[in-house]
């Protein structure tokens, strides 16, 4: 438990596609969160991080459609184990597919949201997240 | 006895008649007198009496009593002698007549044995013991005969009064009750013939001569003429040539002469009578019984005659055959099935009614049924081939009852009924049966068929789907990153592009958008196709409410009003898409309408006939619009179809809102159809059926 991957307010952002992953980078520049930021490719690449770290991130962005381990396996492995599952996770994907979205609540996932085309939209969707996840919502003390 | 004046002259004459008669004949009985001179053994007079009380009834007493005395008083008796015997006489001949009424019946014709039987006993019998004590008493205590004589002489008397009662009245009675000769010439010619045998008869037996043997044998000879009487001319025949045998031979042997002559004199009379009785009492019963068995077998003609109209008027065949199948009988409906006539068949083998292979073994049944007692068919009935005359063969429905005559002779009678009509009728009915078994059969195989089908079908609607969500999720990627990179150029390199390139960026991205935009609709058609529809019942006219409050903007800007003539039935239906389709259809009828005013109505046909479907409820959506031309009809429900350019109605879409629209109501197994022509408006109709959950 040497390595610190995250620090306080840090975004965990699992996603296989870079350039999503640019965009949303450019997006996080925007409202001034980049330096919060990790990024990692896989899922398996997530979990070794999250299992390997003492600290953890205060929010995670999980796409569901990656090669190897994908989105839904992470979202059950995390909330599966005692000790992540209080990372609140926001599932970041392009599927609108009701029963993608049924999956990732019943597994525990925290918010369900679809990428969002527009660049500027993207813009949005992150101000409202940091809004939310860093300011407004707290997530109940024995969990954590 | 009542009044004399019942006693009309008619009665009188018989009286008078009767005492005549009587007289006379005593006469002549006396005159053969041979125990005693008051007694002999020829005594018609107790016949005559007989007759006359059986003929004219108990009245006629008077006749035989004054007969009687008047005979007796003659014969130099003592009159309370005479009155005694003549009361005896009187006696007698009442009570014979009354036992016979009483117990052969009111007509004794003796027509019948019975009849015959009665009058030996109670009259020639009975009666006639009643004159001879009351006479042969008299006689003896009138000293005319000494008491030690009375049993021969009241044998005597009793053997004359009982051939009186058996020769005469018999003689009498027969001819009073059938006065009536009706002989045919043959018949006339048989009787001469029969009068000369008799006549031969007693010159025969007068000629003494031993020519045919012994003398006593003669007497016989009397049997051969009244058994030829008997057959012949039956009662009556009999009575008279008995009554003509017995006056031959009580005539010759009053002139001793004939075979009787011979014997010892003093008996000779007695043996005469009794054979004489003895013969007429043969002659009587036979004659009798003939009659009674012709009598019977005319009964028996009669109701055979009588049964064959009943058997040729049932409906069904009948044939009795004997145990050699020899056919003994053939109603009338056989002729109708078989086509023989009863004569062409009757005394004939029965197996010329059967087809060959049958006829061949019928033999064996019969035997073997003979011997076993084992049936195949009797009293069971089974369906046989029966044989016509024009030989052709049909089905029959045969019955054997078995007939036990007497002595052991056994006749098989059967039932046929020709089912031809009803094999046929089964044979029509197995076929159409048969028919219905075979388009069972093709429709099962066909709905098999329908249903590998309907499932493969389903498999490549639901691939299709399938298909189509993941090519177009797939495909959103790729898409999303070209957006995102378009607008990194923009904003990156925005000062050093000039505005052509800037426009050709903006290009790229608007052309991105679009592309971006068909890909989601073909995402929500697969998945208009994929998701369960949530049913729940639907106030339609609330839903055109709620659309046009959620249009209201677009309804302003474009000086365009939804009407709703009459309130609206409600529909079972996933609301959300129901909704969607009636913005549809109200945005396109909005949207393709170049009228200063744009109205579009809503309504819907009562219990309307939708091609190709059942009765329903069918909505309409009717604009005042553009109008669509009918070879368009069928395309514009294609996806992505627009039938003019964006540009032209100032308006963008994708071109798939009436896909959505025919999708939502196949899932709603609705149809939907139109009615437009260019400039003349268009009407969408749909209805909504039942569905599945």
């Amino acid at each position: 438990m040497t390595a610190s991957y995250f620090g306080p307010r840090q975004i965990l952002v699992v996603d296989d596609n870079a350039d999503d992953y640019e965009a949303l980078a450019r997006a996080f520049k925007k409202t001034g969160l980049y330096g919060h930021v990790t990024l990692c490719t896989s899922g398996q690449m997530a979990l070794d991080r999250l299992k390997g770290g003492a600290e953890l991130p205060t929010l995670m962005l999980l796409d569901l459609n990656m090669p190897g381990l994908d989105g839904f396996q992470v979202l059950q492995a995390v909330k599966s184990d005692e000790r992540l599952k209080a990372i609140p996770i926001v599932i970041w994907t392009t599927s609108s597919n009701e029963k993608d979205i049924n999956a990732c609540y019943r597994l525990g996932a925290n918010a369900y949201m679809q990428k969002p085309v527009i660049f500027d939209q993207l813009v949005e969707s992150v101000k409202r997240l940091k809004e939310y996840w860093f300011e407004a919502a707290v997530l109940p003390v024995s969990e954590c | 006895m009542g009044s004399i004046l019942k006693y009309d002259g008619r009665y009188v004459s018989r009286v008078l008649a009767l005492v005549a008669l009587y007289y006379f004949t005593s006469r002549l009985g006396f005159s053969l007198a041979s125990v005693a001179q008051q007694v002999t053994v020829i005594w018609p007079p107790t016949g005559i009496s007989l007759a006359a009380v059986l003929m004219f009834g108990p009245d006629i007493w008077l006749g035989i009593f004054l007969g009687a005395f008047l005979a007796n008083i003659t014969m130099h008796e003592p009159a309370l002698a005479a009155l005694c015997i003549g009361a005896g006489n009187t006696l007698e001949a009442l009570a014979g007549a009354w036992l016979l009424r009483r117990f052969a019946g009111p007509a004794p014709n003796l027509a019948h044995v019975r009849d015959v039987l009665c009058l030996i006993l109670f009259a020639a019998i009975i009666s006639t013991a009643v004159s001879a004590t009351i006479g042969t008493t008299s006689l003896c205590f009138a000293g005319l005969q000494p008491w030690t004589h009375y049993f021969p002489v009241w044998f005597t008397w009793w053997l004359g009064d009982a051939g009186g009662d058996v020769i005469v009245a018999p003689l009498i009675l027969t001819w009073y009750y059938n006065p009536y000769l009706s002989l045919s010439r043959r018949g006339a010619l048989e009787a001469a013939a029969l009068a000369l045998a008799v006549a031969l008869y007693g010159i025969v037996i007068s000629s003494q001569s031993e020519m045919f043997g012994i003398a006593q044998f003669y007497p016989s000879t009397v049997f051969p003429l009244l058994i030829w009487a008997a057959i012949r001319f039956g009662t009556r025949g009999v009575t008279t040539v008995n009554f003509l045998l017995s006056a031959i031979a009580i005539g010759l042997t009053a002139m001793h002469m004939g075979p009787f002559s011979q014997m010892p004199t003093g008996r000779v009379l007695d043996v005469l009578q009794t054979f004489t009785i003895i013969a007429g009492v043969t002659g009587l019963v036979m004659s009798a019984a003939l009659r009674e068995r012709a009598e019977s077998e005319e009964t028996e003609q009669e109701s055979r005659i009588r049964l064959d109209v009943v058997l040729d008027n049932i409906v069904d065949g009948l044939i009795t055959i004997d145990e050699k199948g020899t056919i003994r009988s053939y109603n009338k409906a056989c002729t109708t099935i078989f086509g023989y006539t009863a004569a062409e068949v009757v005394g004939r083998n029965v197996k010329m009614l059967m087809p060959q292979d049958y006829a061949a073994h019928h033999d064996e049944y019969v035997s073997n049924y003979m011997k076993t007692g084992k049936a195949k068919i009797i009293g069971i009935g089974r369906e046989l081939e029966g044989l016509r005359k024009d030989g052709t063969l049909f089905p029959m429905e045969l019955s054997v009852a078995e007939v036990k005559m007497g002595r052991g002779v056994r006749y098989f009678s059967g039932i046929i009924r020709d089912i031809s009509e009803r094999k046929n009728a089964e044979k029509r009915l197995q076929a159409a049966h048969d028919y219905q078994q075979e388009i069972i059969g093709d429709l099962r195989q066909k709905e098999v068929e329908l249903l590998r089908y309907t499932q493969d079908l389903k498999r490549s609607n639901q691939e299709l789907d399938d298909f189509a969500y993941i090519a177009s999720h797939d495909l959103k990627e790729p898409l999303r990153g070209l957006l995102t990179q378009a607008s990194f150029l923009l904003e990156d390199y925005k000062d050093r592009l000039d505005a052509e390139g800037l426009r050709r960026l903006h290009r790229l991205q608007y052309l991105s958008l679009r592309m971006e935009k068909l890909i989601g609709d073909l995402l929500y058609f697969s998945r208009l196709g994929r998701t369960d529809l949530a049913v729940q019942e639907l106030d339609v006219g609330e839903a055109v409410s709620e659309i046009r409050q959620m249009m209201d903007t677009l309804l302003k800007e474009k000086n365009a009003r939804v009407v709703v003539p009459r309130s609206l039935p409600p529909v079972v239906c996933d609301k959300l898409r129901m909704v969607e389709v009636l913005r549809n259809l109200i945005t396109n009828a909005i949207k393709y309408n170049d009228k200063p005013e744009r109205v579009v109505e809503i309504g819907f046909l009562e219990k309307a006939r939708a091609p190709h479907g059942d009765e329903t409820n069918v909505f309409y959506v009717r604009d005042n619009g553009i109008g669509i031309a009918p070879e368009f009809h069928e395309a514009i429900f294609r996806i992505f179809k627009r039938l003019e350019n964006p540009a032209a109605s100032g308006e963008e879409g994708t071109g798939s809102g009436l896909t959505f629209v025919k999708k939502i109501i196949e899932r709603h197994n609705g149809r939907i159809w139109l009615e437009s022509a260019p400039g003349a408006g268009a009407t969408f109709y749909f209805t909504i059926g039942t569905i599945d959950i």
